[in-house]
């Protein structure tokens, strides 16, 4: 039912098709990059978009189309795995919190303090400490998402201990970790995938704002935020520098955060928090 | 409403506790001595101990803590390693751009986006209707970067209407609005649509309402049934909104100080991380967190102003 649901959804299959070029793309850019992300070739610097070079060159003479097919890997990485490592560590203080009211305060306490951290300065934080580099950036990038996830599954977790079945398996003496694994968890699972897709598009922002300042990944590596802040002196002549990886960027963002608000609708579920 | 204002100010000084503690830690987590940031790896053993003892970074851990505390809270923050002034100083110096920008920005943010919000829920499923929305959606996943090129390429660089970087030094003159118009209008960028979204979202709960039936029936003209009596009972949300968004305008405003030269804190940020100036990183996190701790703070006393039923929750 919810699949169909979202199959009608036309905006989010649109984000599925974007997001499934994009993957593909990334996956395959070994071999479907026209050269090599980081060959520099001189003589070809600062060109526009051509049939030799789509997307043009940058004023290395790289291939920006080949930069960017290889950038999507490292931004969908960022995207995928500092979102897991907030699901991971934020979503076990919220269960904790939701399910032993004892610890609720101490941990909500804990991650109102996390939260008062407007969330660059959280992540740039955590880059000072760690230095700079691709493995730093999902760190930083998964540490701001721990308190919102860390709320979410707490409330969520509100929810389904008050329902029927929780109740059933707490009477029948089922011990705290199975009712947390086996009942509550799977049951937390719609609004976890609905946030989740939606914070992926936001990591991948975060991660290409920190290279774009020059926290993150390092040049040359091809990585959008770097490409986009390399061009940034280039805009008067060669605006396509900065400007189609800063697309590719947006396109990927925009498709997760479709694909969001439509498993949202089809899984009818509401990302609101519950006071407890 | 006294009760209120004091139990929301008793509640946000455990959060600036644990703001300042996590802001303490920050510095001592980083891998290496300190003091060698501090001093150079050139200094001997013997120079080493003594700037320790300083510095008091021989004594217990808490005892640290409580003392770098203590110094805070009196604006004492330590020195910029690279200018050797105050970090204080350096704050002072940098936080009026930083407060001009944002303030600029979530005043064009609430002002057009509570105009768009109106007119998409008056004229609901109309073609502006539509458009707002899409540029909703598009604002979230636009980069800030990506949104200020854009905008200076166009607008700076294409028809060289405005500067494309920096701040004049006057207090308030017409030079400084040519200046800050794209550097406000880009940090604003997230968050007008959204503003916009969120006011048209709860116009169409508040028209729906039976007071509004009724002020209607009354025979009191359109323009003031909408902006007297359904507006204002919109807006409570919206303020809650505009705090919050506050907060995030702030840490936006590291990326968009970068873009366009702006000298203000988040550009003192970026250049301190670039010249490993921890004291100025660790102040100006502390300080702009502490700000939008406060910034939270004002909204829900605003909110429990506007809203009285919050005061006796």
């Amino acid at each position: 039912m919810s699949i169909r649901r979202f199959r009608r959804h036309r905006l989010a299959m649109a984000g599925v098709v974007i997001l499934f070029t994009f993957m593909l793309a990334s996956i395959f850019a070994p071999y479907l990059a026209p050269y090599d992300p980081l060959k520099q070739m001189v003589k070809e610097r600062l060109q526009g978009a051509s049939f030799t070079y789509w997307l043009g060159t940058d004023q290395f003479g790289r291939d920006i189309l080949s930069r960017i097919l290889y950038g999507g890997r490292l931004s969908m990485v960022v995207g995928f795995i500092s979102v897991a490592l907030g699901l991971m560590v934020g979503g076990l203080f919220g269960l904790i919190a939701g399910y032993f009211r004892k610890l609720d305060n101490l941990i909500m306490r804990l991650m109102d303090i996390l939260l008062s951290f407007p969330s660059i300065l959280l992540a740039i934080g955590v880059m000072t400490i760690l230095g700079p580099g691709l493995f730093n950036v999902m760190i930083a990038v998964g540490i701001r998402s721990i308190p919102s996830y860390a709320r979410m599954v707490r409330s969520t977790v509100l929810v389904i201990k008050a329902m029927p079945y929780t109740e059933a398996s707490v009477a029948l003496g089922a011990p705290s970790w199975r009712i947390m694994l086996s009942t509550i968890l799977p049951n937390s699972f719609p609004p976890i995938l609905v946030y989740s897709t939606l914070e992926i598009a936001n990591a991948i922002l975060l991660g290409a704002i920190l290279s774009y300042l020059g926290l993150g990944v390092q040049p040359p590596t091809p990585e959008w935020g770097i490409m986009v802040s390399e061009g940034r002196g280039w805009l008067r002549d060669a605006p396509h520098i900065s400007i189609f990886p800063g697309l590719a960027i947006f396109l990927v963002s925009m498709a997760f955060n479709l694909v969001g608000d439509g498993l949202r609708d089809s899984l009818d579920v509401r990302l609101k928090e519950t006071k407890g | 409403m006294l009760n209120y204002i004091l139990r929301r100010i008793l509640a946000t000084i455990p959060v600036l506790v644990g703001v300042s503690i996590i802001v303490f830690f920050m510095v001592r987590l980083i891998p290496g001595d300190p003091i060698l940031i501090l001093v150079g790896m050139e200094a001997s053993e013997e120079q080493l101990s003594k700037i320790r003892k300083e510095l008091g970074l021989d004594r217990p851990i808490y005892v640290q803590y409580f003392s770098y505390a203590k110094r805070a809270v009196r604006g004492d923050m330590g020195r910029s390693i690279h200018s050797r002034r105050p970090v204080w100083d350096e704050i002072k110096e940098r936080f009026p751009a930083t407060f001009e920008l944002t303030t600029t920005s979530i005043l064009i943010a609430a002002f057009f986006g509570i105009i768009i919000g109106v007119i998409s829920a008056v004229k609901q499923y109309s073609i502006f209707d539509h458009l707002s929305m899409v540029s909703a959606l598009a604002s979230i996943s636009m980069p800030i970067f990506l949104l200020g090129l854009l905008l200076m390429w166009f607008f700076s660089l294409y028809l060289t209407w405005f500067p494309t970087g920096g701040r004049p030094d006057c207090f308030w003159c017409i030079e400084k609005v040519r200046y800050l118009t794209l550097p406000a209008l880009t940090l604003s960028g997230a968050a007008l649509p959204m503003i916009a979204r969120l006011t048209r979202s709860t116009m169409l709960e508040v028209i729906r309402q039976e007071y509004i039936i009724t002020a209607r029936a009354k025979g009191l003209a359109e323009r003031s049934v909408i902006f007297k009596h359904a507006l204002r009972n919109a807006l409570t949300p919206v303020v809650t909104y505009m705090g919050l968004q506050y907060a995030i305008l702030l840490g936006g405003a590291v990326v968009t100080e970068q873009i366009f030269s702006w000298p203000g804190m988040g550009r003192l940020v970026v250049e301190a991380i670039q010249s490993r100036d921890y004291p100025v990183i660790q102040g100006c996190i502390l300080f702009l967190a502490v700000v939008s701790v406060i910034m939270n703070l004002v909204v829900d006393l605003i909110y429990g102003l506007l809203d009285p039923k919050i005061r006796y929750e």
